[in-house]
């Protein structure tokens, strides 16, 4: 007893019910919602020089999201149980409904691509806008996850899916910018002089796309940290935990400085026509939002209830 | 404010319960609305009722009725006897826990003969029960000629008197009971004062209790059915309790207020209570002119240099407190006061036990309801024949302690160091650990390993304690969950009652009980003690025990026992103010408030306050311990019970923050607590290393540590440690021992007896734990 | 009739903080080490020599708006008539949402079985017509149970006779554990300077 007058002399410290497979999960799950959104615009925008942005994306998303409920199941506690999930639904839970999106969603996705890789513009156009809602969902799910466990004052806010569905972004685009570039600088065997300038703009321009993203990203982060800190005690505790407590370092230093801001000047400031700065910014924004759904899971459980 | 009391609705669960014994086989909807408090139990999944069997708890020396469910003969849970007029359907954790310590994964299943030095090199054999009792009786024979070279220790020898039975038989008289490492003082004040060892406060029916150096809400020897009552006192009676201590303790927790007392002047607030009694002529007169032996003139008299304010300057409890609750207390009636083992806390324990006695006796409160009563319980008389007591010894009857019959361990284990004297040929414990709970254990283990003091030691014991570590051969005892016993205690409802410990399971393995060891023995060492075991059975045993008790036979004896579990006479009601025809078991029949018995040894008959040496010239540096039990583990028995080790496994160091931080010293610091003992020349240097708890519940020259921790025996779960599955009997084998997690992360803590000198109450007996002076450092 | 309602009220003037409920609660449910469906929290307030020490039983509520039976995806979570919130063992999966969503962190997943468990108000004993096992043991009988719509019961007497408050009312799920005369500070979670002493960390991560 320091400095307040209350010693608690007895209590016990509870589980740390979801784990980082559950942080994983919702990074995964992120990504291939970030990609697939990509891989739409670029469909949708049916310009030539998309056409491979959209066909990677279009393959990342399905298999980022077979992935992910890999995370799912092997938290479960009675992992060959996990069909109790679509025999024993109940639709008040929002990992119910989640289950469903999780199926119907890599199935859309697969047939998406096949659409695109046989270059069957409309067909895919159509598919296209009919899953972006469901790509939302999907990762827009994940936030409800969270924000309707009303129990921990960091997730029960109603900013919680947006973050989720905009941090998504973020690191979809940064994974397609990274695979891009990496196409751009070595594997693209057809490119004339041209098209790779034309590539270079893409890509430079799919990372100032994501820089925007992260500014709207840090305007959510900024006013949800707003609005803990002068709400109910819990909340305030939730605030304080992440800004100036034991996930300060991860919050502020990586998810914040190095997962935003250092990446928004990389691609905004001095550097914003180099490739490699580029590419250094997408990595930084994928760890950033790692460390997100870390200290969102993790950091989330760790205020005592009781 | 309740429509029903607590005791209307026992009632009506005793009468629910009734009713569905006829009821049990109709279906649930059809059962009685309110549901019954116990009395049975079902299994989990299936629903089904399990087979129990009632008998009594001894993780305490309380001894409440507990009822044992068993499945496919595996014991799986323990309940409160309902039909016990103690604790009723009641337990407490411990006794929850007994189950952890049958099925303890160390427990010491067959005989274990010691290979390699006795001590840290030890190992264990095991051998058949044939071969250990060959051994044994090999030699006991050899000290045929000199019986009282065979020395017996236990914790409590009236309890199922089989040692002392085993050891006259053999002709030797040095059977030495424990009391004086803990209530000897309170027994001999007790015994003096009114002729009865011991007291039971009626504090269910009281008004006004004062609590001294007790802690019944956490530690008391009838826990459970003395804390309800005293919770019944204070909700149903609005009794007021007022507690004096050195430290925030549940007890003081719930009290109506509350006072710092330093360490081992509570006699003089109860002196100096009693001089404001009768100087303000609050005493009852006609009951101190009829029933003491002093006149009021006398006690005005010696009481007249116990002022207030001498008492607000040696005791910190402030005159103008001392002037208002004493005229509480005298006005209050009933009122009693609560004392308990810690008045054998300090060297002038018995005249401070006399002293809070007192209290009562000016107030009329003497074995009224609500008062300060006598302790009933049924005389359970030795079985027939009993073996002939040889005359006494100077090891069970310390010369110096007249007055401490047969309980002095305390004094009488380092008399062992003197060959000459007190030769021993064999030695046997059971059911006590000297080497952890004695003071200064780490000279009785030096006694214990050199093997020209102790030539022979037998160890019965179902566990690897510290003390049997130290034997050559260890008898694997069953546990009280597997033995037969008559238990009696002081009533806290004032109704005597009779009640039977016995197997709720079959004896594991090869384990057997102390009637069955103690019989084999007798027939092997033979030349005459053997007649005193020709019992058929240890029913006959106890059949001739309870034969004395009027009332007992005719309602069934020992098949009432058993079936019940516990006899009290029905028709009886306490029958408060028994003295009143006979008088009181003392000389004069009369409470003895100047004791003859007492000035003969130079004392002062009178209650008096005599301050303690070790703590007249206290340094600036030096701080008094307090040892204290805790409502989770009792003294060193309860170690190897996962589920109360899980809760408490350590010993923080209590100190207040002041003082910790004129010492530098922050919470959770690392600290090294020096015992400084100025007054005890032999006492060696001695330490302990635990870490800084800081409380406000603490008096600033007191630092405080819990007992029950710090074993270096009993095995893993009292280590904190997991125990190796391929290491445990199939019939021990629990897969919670793999999730063992505490000594790690937290460690198991020290066992405070380390710093703890021998020093005992010239009177009384009693070892003083609480005149230990330590310094403390952060390290 | 109406619908049993089963509710436990505990008495924190008869409490005395002695952890009998807690070891009851293993014994009959078998809980493992590690994990607890009852335990007993105990804080100190104030300063020497005006301190004092207060405690708090804490189980399951078995919630009437039970949020982690709205958010368990396979209704292995579920509410019985009688009010008392189950978890169908066979059907839960172990995600583990419904422990992230209790507002009062009372459940737990058995290590041993890897399942999740909680208090149920001893469901196996009240059928039976036995009062729950932590009820049953309580030294002080701090803790009266039973069917708060039966008027005659004594929990329904004495929730209509005391004031009563129940944990976090603010969350909204409808507590059926009530407290008499229960330390305001010890009901709290948010502290200054929380000090988790005896505490057995159980943030452990199972991989
Ligand atoms: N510093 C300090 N030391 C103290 C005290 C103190 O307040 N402060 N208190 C003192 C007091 S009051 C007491 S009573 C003593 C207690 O000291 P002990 O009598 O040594 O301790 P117990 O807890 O009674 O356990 C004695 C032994 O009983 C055996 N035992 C346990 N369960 C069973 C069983 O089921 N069957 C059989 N046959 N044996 C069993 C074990 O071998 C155990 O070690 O300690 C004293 N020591
Ligand atoms: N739960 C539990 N119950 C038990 C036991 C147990 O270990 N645990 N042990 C059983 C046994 S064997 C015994 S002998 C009894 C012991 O029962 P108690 O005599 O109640 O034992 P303690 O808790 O050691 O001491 C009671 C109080 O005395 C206080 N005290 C110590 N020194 C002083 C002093 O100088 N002045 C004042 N005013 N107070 C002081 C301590 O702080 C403590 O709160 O309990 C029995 N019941
Ligand atoms: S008070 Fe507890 S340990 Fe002592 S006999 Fe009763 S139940 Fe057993
Ligand atoms: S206390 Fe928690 S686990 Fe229990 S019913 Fe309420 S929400 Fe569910
Ligand atoms: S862990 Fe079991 S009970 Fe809890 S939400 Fe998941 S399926 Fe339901
Ligand atoms: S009601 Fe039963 S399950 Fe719930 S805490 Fe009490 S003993 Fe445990
Ligand atoms: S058993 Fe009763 S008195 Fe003991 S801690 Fe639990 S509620 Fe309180
Ligand atoms: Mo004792």
């Amino acid at each position: 007893m320091e400095n307040g007058d209350v010693n608690v002399i007895y209590s016990v410290q509870h589980q740390l019910p979801l784990v980082m497979y559950i942080g994983q999960y919702f990074f995964f799950t992120g990504l291939s919602a970030g990609s697939f959104v990509i891989s739409v615009i670029a469909t949708l925008l049916g310009r030539k020089e998309f056409k491979p942005i959209g066909k990677i994306t279009a393959i990342l998303a399905p298999a980022l999201l077979i992935i992910a409920p890999i995370n799912l199941i092997a938290d479960l506690e009675q992992p060959l149980r996990f069909w109790h999930l679509f025999l024993y639904y109940n639709w008040t839970s929002p990992i119910t409904y989640g289950s469903f999106l999780l199926t119907a969603y890599p199935i859309m996705g697969i047939i998406y691509a096949i659409m695109v890789y046989t270059d069957r513009q409309k067909a895919a156009k159509v598919l296209g806008i009919l899953g972006i809602p469901l790509a939302i969902s999907v990762h827009g799910y994940t936030g409800f996850i969270l924000a309707l466990a009303k129990a921990r004052a960091l997730w029960n806010t109603a900013a919680m899916p947006t973050i989720f569905l905009v941090s998504a972004m973020v690191s979809g685009i940064g994974l397609v910018v990274i695979i891009a570039a990496v196409r751009w600088k070595w594997f693209d065997k057809k490119a004339t002089p041209e098209t790779r300038d034309q590539d270079k703009k893409l890509i430079l321009q799919l990372a100032t796309f994501m820089a925007y993203i992260i500014m709207l990203d840090l305007f959510l982060i900024l006013s949800d940290i707003l609005v803990l800190l002068t709400a109910h005690s819990d909340a305030y505790e939730a605030g304080m935990l992440i800004l100036t407590g034991n996930f300060a370092p991860l919050f502020v230093g990586v998810e914040i400085i190095l997962g935003s801001i250092i990446p928004m000047i990389l691609v905004l400031g001095p550097t914003r026509k180099n490739m490699t700065a580029i590419v250094v910014a997408s990595i930084l924004v994928n760890i950033g939002v790692y460390a997100m759904r870390f200290v969102m899971v993790i950091g989330g459980q760790t205020i005592p209830l009781s | 404010m309740r429509s029903i009391t607590r005791r209307d609705f026992l009632k009506l669960g005793a009468a629910s319960t009734a009713l569905l014994a006829v009821e049990s086989q109709l279906s649930p909807i059809a059962r009685a609305v309110e549901l019954v408090d116990g009395g049975r139990s079902v299994n989990r999944t299936s629903g089904l009722p399990r087979s129990f069997l009632p008998s009594t708890c001894t993780q305490c020396p309380a001894g409440c009725g507990i009822i044992g469910y068993v499945e496919e003969s595996r014991l799986v849970k323990i309940g409160g006897n309902t039909k016990h007029i103690s604790n009723g359907s009641s337990l407490c954790a411990r006794g929850q826990a007994g189950i952890n310590a049958l099925y303890d994964p160390d427990r010491i299943l067959v005989p274990l003969k010691r290979t390699g030095t006795r001590g840290e090199n030890a190992s264990w054999k095991p051998i058949s029960w044939d071969a250990a009792y060959a051994e044994i009786a090999d030699h006991m024979s050899s000290i045929r000629a000199n019986p009282s070279q065979f020395v017996y220790l236990t914790d409590d020898l009236e309890n199922d008197g089989l040692g002392r039975r085993f050891a006259h038989a053999f002709g030797s008289a040095n059977a030495l009971g424990a009391a004086g490492v803990y209530d000897a003082n309170k027994r001999v004040a007790t015994r003096l004062t009114w002729g009865a060892a011991g007291d039971m406060p009626d504090v269910a029916n009281s008004k006004y209790i004062l609590v001294f150096g007790a802690n019944p809400l956490e530690s008391h020897p009838q826990f459970v059915g003395f804390a309800q009552r005293l919770i019944n006192g204070m909700q149903n009676n609005q009794a007021k309790l007022v507690v004096f201590d050195t430290r925030l303790n549940n007890t003081s927790a719930r009290a109506n207020e509350f006072y710092y007392v330093n360490p081992g002047t509570f006699a003089l607030v109860a002196l100096s209570m009693a001089n404001v009694i009768m100087q303000e002529g609050l005493y009852n007169r006609n009951f101190v002119e009829q029933w003491t032996n002093v006149s009021p003139q006398q006690l005005a008299q010696s009481l007249a240099q116990y002022t207030p304010e001498r008492a607000q300057a040696e005791t910190g409890v402030p005159a103008a407190v001392i002037r208002r609750i004493a005229s509480e207390f005298a006005s209050t009636f009933p009122a009693t006061t609560v004392s308990d083992s810690m008045i054998s806390n300090h060297v002038n324990g018995t005249q401070t036990e006399r002293a809070v006695m007192l209290l009562n006796i000016l107030t009329g409160n003497i074995d009224n309801r609500g008062g300060l009563c006598l302790p009933r319980q049924y005389n359970v008389a030795d079985a027939q024949p009993a073996p002939p007591a040889p005359a006494p010894s100077g090891l069970a009857q310390p010369a110096n302690l007249p007055l401490a019959s047969l309980q002095a361990v305390a004094e009488s284990l380092p008399l062992l160091k003197d060959r000459q004297k007190y030769p021993v040929g064999v030695l046997m414990t059971r059911g006590f650990n000297p080497v952890y709970s004695n003071p200064d254990n780490a000279a009785v283990a030096d006694t214990l390993k050199d093997e020209t003091i102790i030539p022979y030691h037998v160890a019965v014991s179902p566990f690897m304690t510290e003390t049997a570590a130290l034997a050559d051969i260890i008898l694997p005892e069953t546990t009280y969950l597997e033995d037969w016993n008559i238990e009696v205690r002081p009533s806290p409802e004032q109704v005597p009652f009779v009640a039977l410990r016995q197997p709720v399971v079959p004896p594991l393995e090869s384990s057997k009980s102390f009637f069955d060891i103690s019989t084999d023995l007798a027939k092997r060492v033979g030349g005459g003690m053997e007649q005193y075991f020709a019992f058929k059975s240890v029913e006959d045993y106890l059949k001739a025990r309870i034969a004395s008790v009027s009332g007992l036979a005719a309602a069934g004896g020992l098949d009432y026992l058993k079936q019940h579990g516990v006899w009290y006479d029905p028709k009886s009601k306490p029958n408060y103010g028994s003295f009143a025809a006979g008088g009181f078991a003392t000389p004069s029949g009369k409470l003895e408030v100047a004791s003859a018995r007492i000035s003969g040894l130079g004392f002062p008959a009178m209650p008096a306050y005599e301050p303690i040496t070790a703590f007249t010239n206290l340094e600036e540096k030096d701080l008094v311990l307090t040892i204290f039990d805790t409502a989770i583990q009792t003294d060193a028995k309860t170690a190897n019970c996962m589920w109360l080790d899980e809760i408490q496994h350590n010993n923080p160091l209590w100190i207040n923050p002041d003082t910790a931080s004129k010492l530098g010293i922050k919470d959770g610091d690392k600290v090294k607590i020096l015992r400084s003992n100025k007054t005890n020349a032999e006492a060696k240097e001695r330490s302990v290393e635990t870490t800084a708890l800081l409380s406000d519940g603490l008096h600033p020259k007191v630092v405080a540590l819990a007992n029950g921790c710090g074993h270096t025996g009993y095995g893993s779960i009292a280590q904190g440690e997991q125990t190796p599955k391929d290491k445990i009997e199939k019939v021990l084998q629990n897969p919670n021992t793999e999730l063992v997690w505490w000594g790690e992360k937290d460690g198991i803590g020290v066992n405070a007896k380390q710093i703890v000198p021998k020093a005992v109450d010239p009177i009384g007996g009693g070892q003083a734990w609480g005149d230990v002076v330590v310094n403390v450092a952060k390290i | 009739m109406a619908n049993k309602r089963y509710a436990m009220v505990i008495d924190m003037r008869r409490c005395i903080g002695c952890h009998a409920c807690t070891v009851a609660c293993k014994a009959e449910m078998a809980v493992p080490l590690e994990v607890n469906a009852t335990w007993l929290k105990i804080i100190e307030k104030g300063t020497y020599p005006d301190t004092r020490r207060y405690y708090l039983p804490r189980m399951c509520n078995n919630c009437t708006d039970a949020i982690c039976a709205r958010n368990c995806p396979t209704k292995a979570t579920y509410k019985r008539d009688d009010g008392i919130v189950m978890v169908d063992q066979h059907r839960c999966i172990g995600c583990k949402y419904c422990i992230a969503s209790c507002p009062y962190d009372t459940r737990y997943v058995n290590p041993l079985k890897n399942i999740v468990q909680k208090c149920y108000f001893c469901s196996h004993r009240v059928d039976a017509g036995l009062q729950p096992a932590c009820v049953e043991t309580c030294p002080t009988k701090a803790m009266i149970f039973g069917d708060k719509n039966d008027t005659k019961s004594e929990v329904a007497q004495v929730l209509a006779t005391n004031a009563t408050v129940v944990l976090k009312k603010e969350m909204q799920t409808n507590p059926q554990v009530f407290y008499i005369s229960a330390d305001e500070t010890v009901m709290s979670n948010v502290e200054k300077d929380i000090n988790y002493r005896t505490e057995g960390t159980l943030i452990k991560i199972r991989i």
